[in-house]
């Protein structure tokens, strides 16, 4: 959390990321309401047609997902917005999104499942975000924001990362991220990167220019083949230029929580306290959680040996960490699932057993 | 210094708006500060809550952890959250609406009984101040925001038009500063 300069202001998580993505000149919104994400449509409502963009409510997931595909293919910077049930429904569109390498936005402020579940908050999306999630061999670049500034860096940054990779990236939240304010400074850190989209968008072949198809289905030999490795290039690339995490306290640490978004916070709590009891604990905060931060983590089991994985959930990432550290490190485990959020107590508790 | 507040009582008193307030002044005093309401299944006349944290430091969770004050303007907010007062904590207690025989804990919390509701009733002339009234005297006792700043956002965020109910809400948070200090004293 790099300390920034500007006007801070104290601002609700959903309205942080909506207006990131209108500063990232987000054109069009398509969604359907569900808690605990409706302060994003709500915002967006009115915030779009300010800047002269489109705001529509669909009448359902499967709407606003193929909504977004059809902006997408004529270059507008698009985004939607739901919460875990609504992003299931959503999960052939965004396969489609991949399949057709079109760039979009999607945000999902996770509540607990399976089913229609409740509204508390989870990380129970983690095994569908980052393993593509809808059919077929592709990938979805996943944003872990852990704070209402990075709501609105991570999105603002997702529209450039979906047009650089013409491909869906999801910034994944929870409800507490979404429903909490915090102060935070509403203007980018940096210009936005819009590459020129002419080459390949459906506008109309007026111009007298070649007529254009995007699509996903190719019945020729081997040309299907072909589309799935062009796929696994890009995520190669993602793989190598797109990992981000936040890595701190962990010079002297005895042992280190790996943790992301709310769960991270929590880990921070009980860091602080730790400290104070004079046990050295650090923290490795994933901010992508596709791209994985393997090779970080890896370094990380080199000099820290004992590592506790802290999730909202029964235990997801923690397979990703157990892959990355091998034999080098102990890794432990504790997650609280469906809304039973972990307390600084018992993080420290486990901390100890370790 | 960490300082964890809960602000609870019916939807409608204005306890998201209190909550809110602390927050605000916090961070234009330079501190750090979260603000986490409850959402989703909660209505007019049900019972609203929300956790604002006010810190010298860097606030890791926004969740509710050992509060050390409660800001109570109901009955069933009092039951709920009494026991969760870390030791040495505050509560400031709406006693126009709270019977005293609920309270449960013993000398390790210190409970200020005001008044809110009559007292908003008496001095802005509406019952909708009570917030304020409970704020000021929070603030007497736990001063970790300046009044003069709460005033400043209150005048600040109300168009010209809301002057007149912005000077009842000062007067209604400055009633509650003065009964915390007779009882003090």
């Amino acid at each position: 959390m790099a300390e920034r300069t500007g006007n801070k202001q104290l601002v609700k998580g959903n309205v942080a990321l909506a207006e990131g993505a209108v500063q990232a000149g987000c054109k069009c919104y398509f969604g359907y309401p569900i808690t605990p994400q409706n302060a994003v449509p709500e915002y967006l409502s009115w915030r779009l047609p300010e800047v002269g963009g489109t705001f529509l409510q669909a009448e359902s997931e499967v709407a606003s997902i193929n909504m977004v595909l059809g902006a997408a293919l004529t270059g507008a910077r698009v985004m939607t917005s739901s919460s875990s049930p609504g992003i299931s429904l959503m999960q052939e569109g965004i396969s489609f999104l991949a399949g057709d390498q079109l760039p979009a936005v999607i945000v999902n402020m996770q509540r607990c499942g399976p089913g229609l579940g409740g509204i508390q908050p989870t990380q129970g999306d983690y095994f569908q975000a980052t393993r593509g999630g809808g059919h077929g061999d592709y990938r979805t670049l996943v944003l872990a924001p852990a704070n209402v500034q990075e709501l609105f860096d991570f999105t603002y940054l997702a529209f450039d990362l979906a047009d650089k990779y013409r491909n869906p990236i999801l910034v994944l939240g929870d409800a507490i991220l979404g429903q909490m304010k915090e102060p935070a400074i509403l203007e980018p850190d940096h210009p936005r990167e819009e590459p020129d989209k002419s080459g390949w968008t459906l506008t109309g072949a007026k111009d007298g220019r070649p007529l254009r198809n995007i699509r996903s289905m190719f019945l020729g030999e081997g040309v299907q083949e072909q589309l799935n490795y062009t796929l696994r290039e890009k995520y190669d690339r993602m793989e190598r230029d797109e990992v981000r995490y936040d890595q701190r306290w962990c010079d002297d640490a005895d042992c280190a929580i790996i943790a992301f978004g709310t769960a991270a916070r929590i880990a921070i709590s009980a860091i602080h306290e730790a400290r104070d009891e004079g046990i050295r604990v650090g923290l490795f905060r994933p901010q992508t959680l596709y791209p994985f931060p393997f090779d970080a983590i890896r370094s990380l089991s080199e000099r820290v040996k004992r590592l506790l994985v802290l999730e909202l959930n029964t235990g997801q990432m923690v397979e990703d960490v157990r892959a990355a550290v091998g034999d080098r490190a102990a890794v432990g485990f504790h997650g609280r699932p469906a809304g039973g959020l972990p307390s600084v107590t018992e993080v420290l508790a486990k901390i100890e057993e370790l | 210094m960490q300082c964890e507040i809960i602000t609870a009582g019916f939807g409608g008193q204005g306890i998201l708006f209190t909550g809110d307030l602390i927050a605000q002044a916090g961070l234009r005093e330079g501190k750090h500060v979260t603000f986490l309401p409850t959402y989703g299944v909660a209505m007019r006349g049900g019972t609203a809550n929300c956790l604002v944290k006010v810190s010298d430091e860097e606030i890791g969770s926004p969740l509710f952890n050992r509060p050390n004050a409660g800001i109570i303007m109901n009955e069933p907010s009092l039951v709920k959250f009494q026991s969760g007062v870390a030791q040495g904590g505050v509560i400031i207690a709406n006693s126009t609406l709270i019977d005293h025989s609920i309270y449960e804990r013993g000398d390790d919390v210190r409970i200020f009984w005001v008044p809110a509701t009559q007292t908003a009733r008496d001095v802005a002339g509406t019952e909708r101040s009570a917030n304020m009234v409970a704020l000021g005297a929070f603030l007497a006792v736990e001063p970790i925001v300046e009044v003069a700043t709460i005033e400043d956002i209150l005048r600040d965020v109300s168009g010209e038009h809301k002057r007149a109910l912005i000077e009842k809400n000062i007067a209604a948070l400055e009633a509650g500063r003065d009964l915390v200090a007779a009882q003090a004293a």
